[in-house]
């Protein structure tokens, strides 16, 4: 089995194991049991109740199917932007080509957290937690289109210079049968492998975005949320707080090390 | 060359423009955007209401606006900071000190011990240490810099630290993309024949080559870093720039996002630009 399997099954499998675990005997992420604040891993509470004594095996299950599921309906998004611009720029060339090129550019010149949190804090903060996770993964999905974009972009502009394309073209293939029919379908291994490095990264900036209180809103839970926990210095050496990160960086560090550029042999 | 240095200003001149277009656009919509938080106080009286109201209207988005904020933040005046009360010009001179003098540090570590760990691993393609050095890079990539600062700041590690430690997988990725294959390139392998080896192979027959990419790797990582500052900051509780612009998010203060926004598009683009020239030199010292 090869590495990008893996890793995608490890991720199939978490978004499984987040649903199947309703099964399992759990409470509603927001349920608080006062006379249970901060206690540990029992038979009641698999991995304990945090400061508010809500169950944080029910606020693991949730905060894992929110991260995954949105991070990955983000990165979707912004493929789709990026499939868009980034394949009809790159077939046209000429200005249009230069104009999605420069824009990237300028976009990948931001620093990523930056560009970011400044978008971020331009929007309402004090909306519903349910709002509050749309506003976060529209805006990860929204601003993660110029690296797709441009990798799209270079790539449909050498095929666009290929003979099959030039056939067609001679033989007065309208552009757009061109474009849906020959060049976009070259291109989907591309946009699949784009779309699984974004994930990983959405996964970690909504983490960050979380842990600054600048993601998901309280009470509904999100990896990112869930680390806040982290703040409190004695959760260090919890094991039940240390959890979402540990999957985190797992699901994050394997797709990466799946979809990441192979070494090329110069021989 | 002359090429190079005209390509690099008109496109910096342009994304430059951009930017003040965008902070323009984020200072023009500033407080008119939805809904005021203290139109929810109680406390204030209904005159009070009115006027945030009328200043809500007053200030949106509008060409006039937007060319307001640029032609004063081209003088070096950005406004009054909402959440703060004072001038932004004024919060930036303060915090500068507090972020600089680390970021520079950090960035000279990083690009050092990254780069270094790149050209070891590049040597030894196949080696258990490539391996291990690529694994352990994209896991540590994977750990939000936020995660990072809170560990830094419960082991009482300067921030310094943090920023090494967030960046250095990254540098060391950006460096690997470049020297990866290099290893079995021609001069290396002549030299490898000849008996050349340590850090002598390393430095001038796999980094040497590579000095016009690598002065890029240089500054994407200065570029991940000025976007590691703001969680780092922001958790460890350094009053620098990165806090800053924390306080800004957090208190939809729009004037300090705003300048920012500009500064940072303008530090990277600066950071960029110098690089490509840099690199062009470098080039065209070559060949001459």
């Amino acid at each position: 089995m090869t590495v990008p399997r893996l890793a995608l099954g490890l991720v199939a499998g978490l978004l499984l194991a987040s649903g199947v675990a309703e099964l399992a005997p759990h409470y509603a992420y927001d349920e608080q049991f006062r006379d249970a604040i901060d206690a540990p891993p029992s038979r009641q509470y698999w991995l304990g109740t945090d400061s508010l004594g809500r169950d944080r095996w029910s606020r693991f299950i949730y905060g894992t199917r929110v991260s995954l599921l949105l991070s990955i309906t983000a990165a979707g998004l912004s493929v789709v932007i990026a499939a868009g611009v980034g394949i009809v720029s790159g077939y046209l060339g000429g200005t249009a080509n230069t104009v999605v090129l420069s824009g990237a550019d300028i976009v990948l010149c931001v620093p990523w957290f930056f560009l970011l949190t400044a978008v971020r804090g331009a929007l309402p903060l004090n909306t519903e937690p349910l709002v509050s996770v749309v506003l976060t993964f529209a805006l990860l999905g929204l601003l993660g289109w110029a690296g797709p974009a441009r990798v799209l972009s270079l790539r449909a502009r050498e095929i666009a210079g290929s003979d099959y394309i030039r056939q067609a073209t001679a033989c007065g293939v309208p552009k757009v049968r061109i474009l849906l029919r020959h060049v976009a379908p070259n291109l989907t291994p591309i946009l699949l492998t784009q779309f699984w490095i974004l994930v990983p990264a959405y996964i970690i900036a909504e983490a960050n975005l979380g842990l600054l209180g600048l993601g998901v809103a309280e009470p509904l839970p999100s990896w990112g949320v869930l680390l806040k926990d982290l703040e409190t210095a004695g959760n260090w050496g919890a094991p039940a707080v240390l959890a979402p990160l540990v999957l985190l960086a797992v699901v994050a560090g394997s797709l990466q090390l799946a979809f990441q550029p192979r070494q090329r042999s110069s021989n | 060359m002359l090429r190079v240095c005209i390509r690099e200003v008109v496109r910096n001149v342009l994304a430059i423009t951009a930017a003040l277009l965008l902070a323009s656009m984020l200072a023009a919509v500033g407080t008119g955007f939805g809904v005021d938080e203290r139109e929810l106080d109680r406390r204030l009286t209904e005159e009070s209401h009115a006027a945030i109201r009328q200043t809500a209207q007053e200030s949106r988005l509008s060409p006039g606006r937007m060319l307001q904020f640029a032609s004063r933040a081209i003088h070096g005046d950005f406004g009054t900071s909402t959440s703060l009360g004072r001038p932004v010009a004024e919060l930036l001179r303060e915090r500068v000190a507090a972020t600089l003098p680390p970021l520079a540090i950090a960035w000279l570590i990083t690009v050092i011990v990254g780069v270094s760990a790149a050209a070891f691993a590049a040597l030894r393609p196949r080696g258990t240490a490539n391996l291990t050095l690529t694994v352990a890079s994209t896991f540590l990539i994977s750990i939000p810099c936020a995660v990072l600062a809170l560990l830094f700041a419960w082991m009482r590690l300067p921030v310094v630290a943090a920023l090494v430690a967030a960046a250095i997988p990254q540098a060391f990725r950006f460096a690997q993309g470049v020297l990866n294959g290099a290893g079995g390139n021609w001069n290396l392998l002549a030299a490898r024949a000849r008996g050349v080896g340590g850090p002598g192979l390393a430095i001038r027959h796999l980094l040497y080559p590579a000095a016009p990419e690598l002065v890029g790797v240089a500054t994407m990582t200065l570029t991940f870093l000025i976007g590691a500052a703001i969680p780092i900051e922001a958790l460890s509780g350094v009053s620098g720039l990165g806090h800053l612009v924390w306080l800004g998010a957090i208190g939809r203060d729009i004037p300090v996002i705003a300048t920012m926004t500009l500064l940072v598009s303008v530090a990277t683009l600066s950071a960029g630009a110098l690089a490509e020239l840099s690199a062009a030199a470098i080039r065209t010292r070559r060949t001459a």
